[in-house]
């Protein structure tokens, strides 16, 4: 039913815009290649939305932004503290790390806390995804400053609830670099 | 109606600034760091999850990603020459969806810079074909953006309802992204959400931009209402950024090259 309405909506919009009469000459003077182009777009887009399945349908995709309402009071974010051969403690960002992956987006971050999620509930099936991935994060660490080396890197996994304050924090996963 | 008889000069700029986007994002972003990462995270979208895993190897391999990233910057410059698009066009879409496609492989499938990517398969599809009307693309990029707006503000108002606008679900967003680890260290959401004055803010100017995005393509044909939507989106763009560390540079470039009027005073009656 959301969809039927969702739709009808989107018609409507696209209805006064039809009906205009400029862009119904500017419409005509394109050839019929060129209206196919314009009218082809339109509906590719417009299906990739209804299809509702980005992955499936890029780079025509699904336009869910900001929809869905607050469903738990709960925030849950991780946190990757590394230990230097020093000893000193030093939290790792890895959108800056990989900009290509963090500038403006959040797409590492969403790998990262989607793969926080699975090592709560399964933390056996994704222990070595968590270990090459940490692993290259470190690596990376380390390319972009030379003088560093990192003996281990946590994955820590905190959750703070907006009901009482109250925030906890666990290690979901320890990699440690200095043995071997 | 808005970019119906768009000048040369004016057509010359759309294309630039689409292609340079592109060309902007080849050659500072550094792609080739991806090849560090393990494949057993990477899940790409459409078209490249439909190869071998295998391909996949090839692609993320270090001179693969170098090398898409400097025929992606070639070939977009060579689209800054309208005669050249059809040449060089399907390559630069090419090198653009796979670009684009690795590193949605490494996260997820935002929606940042879709409608660039899309312009620059506009382009390619209009330059073999020819028509009366000689610079269709800026109009046509124009509504696949505004459309990219409607179908937000359909889908928000449709699924998230009267609940969505009345909770302090834009309050939480806004908190719980400035507490992520994010490149950028605006972190303003925790202040906005904690203050009555700029929560109250907030959470009308979320409806309000709802709005503004679902009615977008009507700023084609009433000009009334373009300086309105460009100020309001752009609004919603930087407070994005500010409460939540989400930047969307590319729509804002476009944004302006297509509504601001200055841009447009080479345009014909």
């Amino acid at each position: 039913m959301s969809y039927l309405l969702e739709f009808i909506a989107v018609c409507c919009v696209f209805g006064i815009l039809i009906q205009n009469a400029s862009f119904k000459k500017w419409l005509k003077e394109l050839s019929p290649r060129s209206q196919l182009i314009l009218v082809g777009f339109v509906l590719i887009m417009t299906a990739g939305h209804f299809v509702r399945s980005s992955k499936a349908t890029f780079p025509f995709v699904h336009w869910d932004m900001y929809t869905k309402p607050l469903q738990h009071l709960e925030m849950y974010h991780f946190e990757l503290e590394a230990t230097l051969s020093d000893g000193q403690l030093i939290e790792l960002n890895p959108s800056r790390l990989f900009p290509s992956l963090g500038f403006g987006s959040l797409r590492i971050h969403n790998k990262i806390h989607n793969l926080c999620v699975r090592l709560e509930t399964d933390a056996k099936s994704y222990e070595s995804d968590a270990k090459e991935l940490l692993e290259a994060i470190a690596y990376q660490y380390e390319r972009k400053h030379p003088q560093a080396s990192l003996d281990a890197v946590s994955l820590k996994w905190i959750t703070e609830s907006l009901s009482d304050n109250s925030s906890h924090s666990e290690v979901l996963f320890n990699l440690n670099r200095s043995q071997g | 109606m808005l970019h119906a008889a768009p000048s040369e000069s004016y057509a010359n700029l759309v294309r630039i600034t689409v292609f340079g986007i592109w060309i902007l994002k080849f050659v500072f972003d550094p792609i080739q760091d991806l090849s560090v990462l393990p494949l057993s995270v990477f899940s790409p979208p459409f078209p490249l999850n439909a190869l071998p895993p295998q391909w996949h190897n090839v692609l993320l391999s270090w001179p693969a990603l170098i090398t898409i990233k400097c025929v992606g910057a070639l070939s977009c410059l060579a689209c800054f020459n309208r005669k050249l698009i059809p040449a060089a066009g399907p390559i630069a879409s090419l090198c653009v969806i796979l670009y684009q496609c690795l590193v949605r492989g490494f996260g997820h499938v935002n929606h940042a810079e879709v409608i660039a990517l899309i312009a620059v398969l506009v382009y390619t599809c209009y330059s073999f074909s020819k028509s009366k009307q000689s610079h269709p693309e800026p109009f046509a990029i124009t509504l696949l953006l505004c459309l990219s707006y409607t179908l937000i503000g359909a889908h928000r108002f449709i699924t998230g309802g009267s609940e969505i606008f009345l909770s302090d679900t834009v309050l939480f967003w806004a908190e719980n992204n400035s507490k992520l680890t994010s490149y950028f260290d605006f972190n303003l959401g925790t202040s906005v959400a904690h203050s009555p004055f700029l929560a109250l803010g907030l959470k009308a100017g979320f409806l309000w931009i709802t709005i503004w995005e679902f009615i977008a393509p009507l700023t084609l044909i009433f000009s009334k209402l373009r300086i309105p939507f460009l100020v309001s989106i752009l609004g919603f763009h930087l407070s994005v950024l500010l409460t939540m560390n989400i930047l969307f540079w590319e729509n804002t470039v476009l944004l302006a090259v297509l509504f601001v009027p200055a841009f447009r005073k080479t345009e014909k009656s």
